[in-house]
């Protein structure tokens, strides 16, 4: 009993630790309007194109899902990317490595869990490069621009899930939004006689949400799952002066489950989030308005597979969303297709879940094509 | 088989799995390039670059902190335009000394020869058959001497000797044995003690500097070969003497600071440029500014030895007290320019590091001045002579180059 503690505090303060570190793999276009809007999905989740992220116990998408949770059990998610942008005249490859969702979640008594997540909201990192010449002193000096933005938003909840009945989950999650985004602006000049200009600004971020959600199994066969979260205005306040209040959105999302047999099984999810609620506050600061945004996920799960012995879940999805903040007047938006296995170890006190995702997201002529490996680790000590 | 227990594979499975997730995101590269205005921040960066004239509210110049006789050289030169020449004086040589480790001390009888070493330092390798002219001196000359003065020992009567420079040689030791006689006038009980004076001849005018006996790469040496008295006259013995003072006079004058803004030369001079205090806040932006050129009109031509190439240097000042102000240890806070003798183009000096560092809070009680000297200081004959503030359109002046405010958005 006192290792079981011991572990499970551990687990805790890793989960707690890691709290600056949470950040989701970076995009170019995470310079637009608030950044990127962040998908904190288990690994399970993102290789179904996060079709089961309403199912699922370790996405907090759904507080119900947290009933899930028979015991004290800790997971992370690490998501390596590879980045290919292209803009029709210029391209570049980029790289990054981020950990985008850590989780803890404890049994209370036989029917409430709770739980803790820190997981990605938007994703603020990332970093432009331009080049030029200007006339200085009657002279024709050229020049670097590279401006970099390093951080984001993240979403600690704290999630509360009680089973009703052996059908029914409902949960609850209070959220609060937090972070900082470092942005460091830098012009280098061809000419030693000129000095290098650097810059810098820190904006901080705060605010909260209540999430609501319930899962239901209505056959055998099926199950539904939604939720609705709403949140305060996110407050920035950045270093260089200013102070904004920006109006977050709605965000309601569901998702049906059919298992046409033990062991097989899909889903498919939909979700909405009003971010046309932030346009008067983004216009304000001189930013393109946003717009409202819907996101769509089909895949499934097949558990046939057998390995040494062990089931291996295979699994397969297509996702497919909207991005609220437009880049030169046109729509951004991306689409993925993931996929996945996992294992589990240790008399399943350890479950490895490994995803691909490959995807584009693009506005206009502009496309970022990437290839993003998850790697999610559960521990039920 | 032996199996490893499951959850040892377990560990290693996670271990493996923590290993290759590591190693595929090692690489963190996330610069894109700039596709402007859509792909790139909001703020834009915003270069102005302006000159401000009147920013020099006070001035004053100084002379005398390295004197010639303090400088690393002697200068001689016996062009129209410079004259120049040179005065060493020589301390008593030993008169006995001891021939072997044990052996008892022996008394100098004669001496059989004297040989005078000079370092060159530079020379006008266009100038041949260059010769230095060795007088002898009163004794007791001393840093009063002027040039006239001391030319006027120059006659053939005093004439110790006249040491070649050979043409191939450009910078290094030239050595002569002195005829025969040159020092039988010395008395005894001077034991060698001497004064010279040098002068320089070429095929035509020239300049010529040598090593004084504060320069590290040598000096003018005598070597007085001496026999032992009787009954030990068989031994001979070398004397080496080296200058305990010498000095160089040269004409022109230079230039009395109480009345002109000089810096550099010998003996070295210093300006003091105060600032006003309505310094624009741009100019000490440390973030913003990217350069900061003071601009400096000369009065006449750089002065010094016909093409040497010099620098003067500008050092913020730590605390005023006028000649004798505490400056920079070094050009950290400041900035230096290069000039050539004869120069008469406006003197630019990079002063940036300085006004930055003016800008930040440990600057905040530095006084707004800087000094203008010799880089380094008395280690040759360029000077300038500069207008001070209150010279109109020939004053100096701050041209500024700098980064307007950058507008970060938010959010």
């Amino acid at each position: 009993m006192r290792r079981h503690v011991l572990r499970s505090a551990a687990l805790a303060a890793a989960a707690l630790a890691c709290w600056a570190q949470v950040a989701p793999a970076d995009s170019v276009f995470g310079i637009r309007g608030l950044g990127l809007l962040g998908r904190p999905l288990s690994a399970r989740a993102a290789a179904t194109g996060g079709a089961f992220g309403l199912f699922d116990a370790a996405t907090p998408m759904n507080p119900a899902t947290l009933g899930l949770w028979r015991v004290t059990s800790g997971w992370a998610v690490g998501a390596a990317t590879h980045r290919r942008f292209d803009d029709g005249t210029a391209s570049a490859s980029l790289g990054s490595t981020r950990f985008p969702l850590f989780g803890f979640a404890s049994p209370v008594g036989r029917r409430l869990v709770l739980a803790i997540t820190v997981g990605e909201y938007l994703d603020r990192t990332w970093a432009v490069r331009d080049s030029g010449v200007t006339m200085l002193r009657d002279t024709a000096v050229s020049f670097v621009d590279r401006a970099r933005s390093v951080g984001g938003v993240s979403d600690l909840r704290l999630g509360v899930a009680y089973r009703a009945s052996d059908r029914l989950l409902v949960g609850i999650g209070l959220h609060a939004l937090a972070g900082s985004t470092s942005l460091s602006v830098t012009r280098t000049f061809s000419s030693v006689a000129f000095t290098t200009f650097s810059d810098l600004a820190v904006t901080d971020f705060t605010g909260t949400g209540l999430s609501v959600g319930a899962q239901m199994r209505v056959s055998g066969k099926f199950t539904v799952s939604g939720m609705a979260r709403v949140n305060s205005r996110l407050k920035a306040a950045s270093t260089a002066g200013a102070t904004v209040r920006v109006a977050m959105p709605y965000e309601i999302a569901g998702a049906v489950g059919f298992s046409p047999a033990a062991g097989v099984s899909f889903s498919a999810s939909a979700g909405l989030q009003t971010w046309a609620r932030a346009a008067d506050s983004l216009e304000a600061a001189g930013q393109p308005r946003s717009r409202d945004v819907r996101n769509v996920s089909l895949g499934g799960e097949v558990e046939r597979l057998r390995l040494g012995g062990r089931t291996v879940p295979v699994r397969l999805g297509y996702r497919w969303r909207q991005l609220p903040f437009p880049l030169e007047g046109a729509a951004l938006a991306e689409h993925a297709l993931g996929g996945g296995f996992g294992l589990t170890l240790a008399g399943g006190r350890a479950t490895v879940d490994l995803g691909l995702e490959v995807g584009d997201r693009a506005a206009g002529a502009v496309h970022e094509r990437f290839t993003t490996g998850y790697v999610g680790v559960i521990v039920r000590p | 088989m032996r199996t490893a227990p499951p959850r040892r594979r377990a560990h290693a499975t996670l271990g493996a799995v923590a290993l290759a997730a590591l190693g595929f995101g090692c690489t963190e590269n996330i610069a894109a390039p700039g596709r402007c205005p859509g792909l790139c921040p909001s703020g834009r960066v915003q270069i102005v670059d302006t000159t401000y004239t009147g920013i020099v509210v006070g001035d004053s110049s100084f002379r005398g902190y390295v004197n010639p006789s303090e400088g690393a050289f002697l200068l001689l030169a016996d062009r129209d335009s410079l004259q120049s020449a040179g005065v060493a004086r020589f301390g008593p040589r030993g008169s006995a000394w001891f021939p072997g480790v044990n052996d008892t001390a022996v008394s100098a009888r004669k001496v059989d020869s004297v040989a005078i070493s000079v370092y060159v330092r530079d020379r006008d390798t266009t100038v041949r058959n260059v010769r230095i002219l060795v007088y002898r001196l009163p004794f007791d000359v001393d840093t009063g001497i002027t040039l006239p003065e001391l030319q006027r020992y120059f006659v053939d009567s005093l004439l110790v000797d006249s040491v070649s420079v050979p043409d191939s040689v450009s910078a290094g030791i030239v050595t002569k044995t002195i005829r025969a006689g040159s020092f039988d006038t010395l008395p005894e009980t001077d034991s060698g003690a001497v004064a010279l004076g040098f002068a320089v001849r070429a095929a035509s005018p020239t300049v010529l500097s040598i090593s004084s006996a504060d320069d590290y790469l040598g000096t003018t040496l005598l070597a007085w070969y001496v026999h032992a008295k009787a009954p030990r006259d068989t031994v001979t013995h070398k004397f080496t003497t080296r200058p305990d003072f010498d000095t160089f006079v040269y004409a022109p004058a230079p230039q009395n600071a109480d009345s002109a803004l000089v810096a550099g030369g010998l003996p070295s001079a210093r300006t003091i440029l105060r600032f006003g205090s309505s310094l624009p806040p741009e100019a000490t932006d440390s973030l913003g500014l990217v350069r900061a050129t003071l601009i400096l009109t000369p009065t006449r031509p750089a002065f010094g030895r016909p093409g040497e190439v010099f620098r003067i240097a500008a050092r913020g000042i730590l605390r005023d007290n006028g000649a004798k102000s505490v400056i920079f240890a070094d050009t950290s806070a400041g900035g230096t320019t290069e000039l050539t003798v004869g120069d008469s183009r406006e003197i630019h000096i990079e002063i940036g590091r300085l006004l930055r560092a003016w800008g930040t809070s440990g600057g905040d009680s530095l006084p707004r001045a800087l000094m203008l000297l010799g880089e380094p200081d008395g280690l040759g004959m360029g000077e300038v002579s500069i207008s001070g503030h209150a010279a109109g359109a020939a004053a100096p002046r701050l041209r500024i180059t700098y980064v307007r405010p950058y507008a970060f958005g938010v959010p």
